[in-house]
């Protein structure tokens, strides 16, 4: 209780009712005093050590990280401007267009290449005898294959 | 003990603004106006110098890269706290720290709750003063264990309440209680055997 009083900690009433029992015990009122003088120094002492450690080294390595990203930032943004007035330049356009014109030739010839089954193996004009059976093959996209046959 | 940081609330909203126009004097501003506060946190957390000029570093660099994203709501201390404790805590550092430090074992902090009582009377404060005392006590600090320190630290040094500390470090308000307890009476303990 007596290390929350120090840190100002305790609810009002319990403070006062702390209080008035330190008036009239000398060791509590001891340990008070020890606890302050340890958060003294000890705010003291570490203030110290970071005022010692401090270097005007810190801060010129921090403003040259700064600057060091600022020139990589500049240059990754001359690149992106460099790209767009590639992109802008009539050149590109042309460059383009022509490759955009092949690659739509090639794809039509290719389009032309492509094997396709769409012309009947055979065609039987007129059979000889008489018709005994009738077979109906029904192939993919729609092509029949009939065959007639008589069995002898 | 008065705050190495001299900025009011007015001139820290003018540096932010001038931050996050990236203007290169209010970084230099930044440096010189915390670097100081920052450091203490980082070494009474870390007690490695060079560690402490790196996690600040860290931090001024996280501030460059982020400065954007603050909005403001809390001040750019309590930014840069949260930061730097979390890189101080950070699992890493924390490895390499154990071959570095042996602290003194980590007491139940169940036991030092219900221990109760005082540093007894006779307690030989008044036979230290000034620097040298400062420097016991500043060595008794460093055994502290890493946990207890640390909340001692946000207490003392940047003088933080038990709920923010509580909120800094995702711990309840009466552990904070009981490890700055328990920070005390260790260290009034150690400085007491000294003068016997």
């Amino acid at each position: 209780m007596l290390s929350q009083f120090v840190d100002n900690a305790l609810p009002p009433e319990t403070r006062t009712s702390l209080e008035r029992h330190l008036s009239t015990c000398p060791a509590c009122q001891h340990t008070v005093k020890t606890y302050q003088t340890i958060t003294s120094k000890v705010t003291q002492g570490i203030h110290g050590e970071a005022s010692r450690m401090i270097s005007a080294q810190l801060e010129q390595t921090f403003l040259m990280k700064i600057r060091k990203g600022k020139a990589v930032k500049g240059q990754q943004i001359s690149f992106f401007h460099g790209l767009i007035d590639f992109i802008k330049g009539k050149k590109f356009y042309l460059q383009m267009a022509s490759f955009a014109a092949i690659l739509l030739i090639s794809m039509a010839f290719l389009q032309d290449q492509k094997v396709v089954f769409h012309s009947p193996s055979a065609i039987v004009n007129s059979i000889d005898g008489d018709i005994a059976s009738v077979m109906i093959l029904e192939t993919r996209e729609q092509h029949h294959t009939i065959i007639w046959y008589k069995e002898s | 003990m008065p705050k190495v940081t001299k900025i009011n609330r007015l001139e820290e909203k003018k540096l932010i603004k001038r931050l996050q126009q990236g203007q290169e004097a209010a970084f230099q501003i930044l440096v010189r106006e915390y670097q100081t506060r920052l450091m203490a946190i980082a070494w009474g957390i870390t007690l490695d110098h060079e560690e402490s000029l790196e996690i600040v570093q860290d931090v001024f660099l996280s501030v460059h890269r982020n400065i954007n994203e603050f909005r403001g709501d809390a001040g750019l201390m309590t930014w840069m706290r949260r930061i730097t404790i979390n890189l101080c805590l950070n699992w890493k550092r924390r490895w390499k720290r154990r071959f570095r430090w042996h602290h003194v074992p980590l007491e139940s902090e169940e036991n030092i709750l219900f221990r109760g009582g005082e540093t007894p009377p006779h307690s030989p404060e008044s036979h230290y003063l000034g620097r040298e005392m400062e420097q016991n006590i500043m060595e008794h600090v460093v055994k502290l264990p890493e946990k207890i320190r640390t909340v001692f630290i946000l207490k003392t040094v940047e003088e933080m309440s038990y709920a923010s500390i509580a909120q800094l470090l995702n711990i309840k308000p009466g552990t904070v209680s009981s490890r700055l307890y328990h920070a005390r009476k260790s260290l009034a303990s150690a400085l007491e055997r000294e003068a016997s």
